[in-house]
């Protein structure tokens, strides 16, 4: 029974801190996606932003937000891994020779 | 092999690490059912693995991975036999059942190693969705003599599954 109220409360105390008022389009987490990239929105914030996505929806200028969120993350996709670095190239380099010599193997015969 | 066993369902889930790197676990599945002997006939393999993967994006929305990681693998065949057990037979019939056939289904399994490597070519519709082909290969370590059957060590079916090129294509969903 002190579980069951206990866990009540916690619900009662966590709840409003995790649902915030948002404002359509021009909320926190739609505004840090437009100047970073969706993939910078963090996990645990990620049910949020799904939320205020969706009343962004119902916002006339919807599809101009979308679209710069989107072309934001592509960029962003770019700029932060647009490169192969330090041990995943060679990584890269490895695998791409596997495969290419298991193929080779596979049609000489040998 | 039949052709759902070449045909292989495959799941994936990973998790990005560093800018260039995920880690993941992927698993195939292939299997066959038939029936032998008027017995209901099943064979499955599973080919698991843990993997490491790298990645870069040459252009926007077009993604070149790497993949490499071991796999453990099972397999198991399955044969679901009538049989007569006179005991199961009495007490069902003092419950009032009639005709009631008792079958019994018992199964061998293998477990061996192997590896996996695959470079990936991918394309993201959307930010979170994305298509993706795959070419690569799985090496496995396969003895029809490591087979086990009620504890018992037996020999298995003679099934070629050391070298199988591997093409994979695939949806992608995720942040």
């Amino acid at each position: 029974m002190k579980i069951f109220v206990l866990l009540i409360a916690l619900i009662t105390v966590s709840f409003p801190q995790t649902i915030q008022p948002k404002d359509g389009c021009s909320s926190e987490l739609i505004k840090k996606a437009e100047k970073e990239g969706m993939r910078f929105i963090k996990i645990k914030d990620y049910p949020d932003f799904v939320i205020e996505l969706w009343k962004c929806r119902m916002k006339t200028d919807h599809k101009k937000t979308f679209k710069k969120i989107n072309q934001r993350t592509y960029e962003s996709d770019v700029k932060q891994s647009g490169k192969l670095e330090g041990y995943t190239s060679s990584c890269a380099y490895c695998i791409s020779a596997f495969v290419v010599l298991f193929y080779v193997y596979k049609i000489t015969g040998n | 092999m039949s052709f759902t066993e070449k045909m292989m369902i495959n799941f994936t889930t990973t998790c990005q690490v560093y800018f260039n790197t995920r880690l993941g676990f992927s698993q195939w599945m292939a299997f066959t059912s038939d029936s032998y002997n008027n017995a209901d006939f099943k064979r499955s393999f599973s080919y698991r693995t843990f993997y490491l993967e790298t990645f870069y994006f040459p252009w926007k929305r077009v993604e070149l991975n790497f993949m490499i990681g071991p796999l453990i693998n099972t397999g198991t065949i399955s044969l679901t036999t009538a049989q007569s057990t006179e005991v199961w037979g009495d007490l069902l019939s003092e419950f009032e059942n009639e005709n009631i056939d008792i079958t019994h289904t018992d199964e061998m399994t293998t477990t061996f190693f192997g590896l996996t490597s695959a470079v990936g070519i991918r394309y993201y519709l959307k930010p979170l969705l994305g298509v993706e082909f795959q070419i690569g290969f799985i090496e496995n370590s396969y003895d029809k003599k490591d087979w086990s059957f009620q504890d018992k060590t037996v020999t298995g079916p003679d099934i070629d599954v050391d070298e199988m090129p591997l093409y994979s294509v695939g949806l992608v969903y995720g942040l």
